[in-house]
């Protein structure tokens, strides 16, 4: 388990619902929603980060949901929301590098702002091609770095300093996913080129 | 592109006020007073320092965070630039603020009309 990981989330997740409950969770909740809309209902789905559980608001119900995160501390905040979920759903607190799933475990990996903050970003993205069985789907809602001037040096700029108490903000998520093994089937971009949707297939 | 007017409304007076503090700050400090080219390279860095927390703490939760902070950091960044060029006060604060942090919307929200939806693949 990556501790200091886990110690930056577990102290983001006691104002955690107050910097992102409302605008940020507002605003993304259209293109959340087309994201999770993908989950099958016949489907083992793996959820992760779950954070404070946020985006349990916009899945569809009656799926069978594993979610997982690093931060004990935001496991916890999302309790109640996982409890009220319409469907079959298990929160647990788990190291995406080091996930205790055998290897073909799941049909659908579903990602919400995840893959700005997992340490090693292209390890992690192999860990989630292991568990998801052959032919298995990738969904991401993510931001990642931008190519646009001058945008793409502000966040390079802030990026180490956002960090320290969040996310990275300069990632290319697209390319990592691919690093991992995956086959991209499709990139959407919902605000300029910073924050997507990826789809991709094992 | 932004539909909801919760969201316009917002993005204007988030960068409108990024902007003015940015103007506002940067005048009070140089004013035009260092000359052009330091007080205008002076004047961007204050202004993007003075986007960053007014963005992330104040403005992001109620109206989202990479939507705000991006163009508020150009807002900064621009209303610092004319606080350090130039040799403003009073009302002439408000104009070149409000009018830079609504120049940065319409750039932005026309830049996302391009710049949104699917993208081709290359695997």
């Amino acid at each position: 388990m990556d501790t200091s990981t886990q110690e930056k989330w577990d102290r983001a997740a006691r104002s955690f619902d107050l910097m992102a409950a409302y605008g940020p969770e507002w605003r993304w909740k259209p293109a959340k929603q087309q994201v999770f809309e993908r989950m099958q209902p016949d489907a083992k789905i793996l959820f992760l980060a779950l954070g404070t559980g946020l985006d349990i608001a916009c899945f569809p119900a009656d799926r069978n949901i594993t979610a997982i995160d690093i931060s004990p501390k935001m496991v916890e905040k999302a309790e109640k929301r996982v409890a009220h979920y319409p469907g079959t759903m298990t929160a647990q607190v788990m190291d995406v590098h080091n996930m205790a799933y055998p290897d073909g475990s799941f049909d659908q990996v579903f990602t919400s702002c995840t893959f700005c903050s997992v340490p090693r970003p292209v390890e992690g993205l192999k860990a989630l091609y292991r568990i998801l069985k052959p032919g298995g789907e990738l969904h991401m809602f993510e931001h990642t770095g931008s190519r646009l001037f001058p945008f793409s040096i502000m966040m390079k700029l802030m990026s180490p300093l956002a960090s320290r108490c969040g996310p990275e903000l300069d990632r290319d998520t697209v390319a990592n996913v691919k690093a991992a093994g995956f086959e991209i089937t499709g990139v959407n971009h919902v605000f300029l080129d910073t924050v997507k949707t990826i789809h991709a297939t094992r | 592109m932004e539909k909801r007017l919760y969201f316009i409304i917002g993005d204007l007076f988030a960068n409108a006020l990024v902007a003015t503090a940015a103007v506002a700050l940067t005048a009070w400090l140089i004013g035009g007073s260092w000359g052009m080219v330091p007080g205008m390279l002076v004047g961007m860095l204050i202004g993007m320092i003075i986007a960053l927390p007014l963005s992330l703490a104040l403005l992001a939760p109620i109206l989202g965070i990479m939507e705000v902070l991006s163009p508020c950091m150009i807002s900064g960044m621009l209303g610092g630039m004319w606080g350090g060029m130039l040799p403003l006060a009073g009302a002439a604060i408000l104009r070149w603020g409000i009018g830079t942090g609504m120049a940065v919307v319409v750039v932005i929200y026309l830049l996302n009309s391009v710049t949104t939806g699917p993208q081709k693949i290359r695997n």
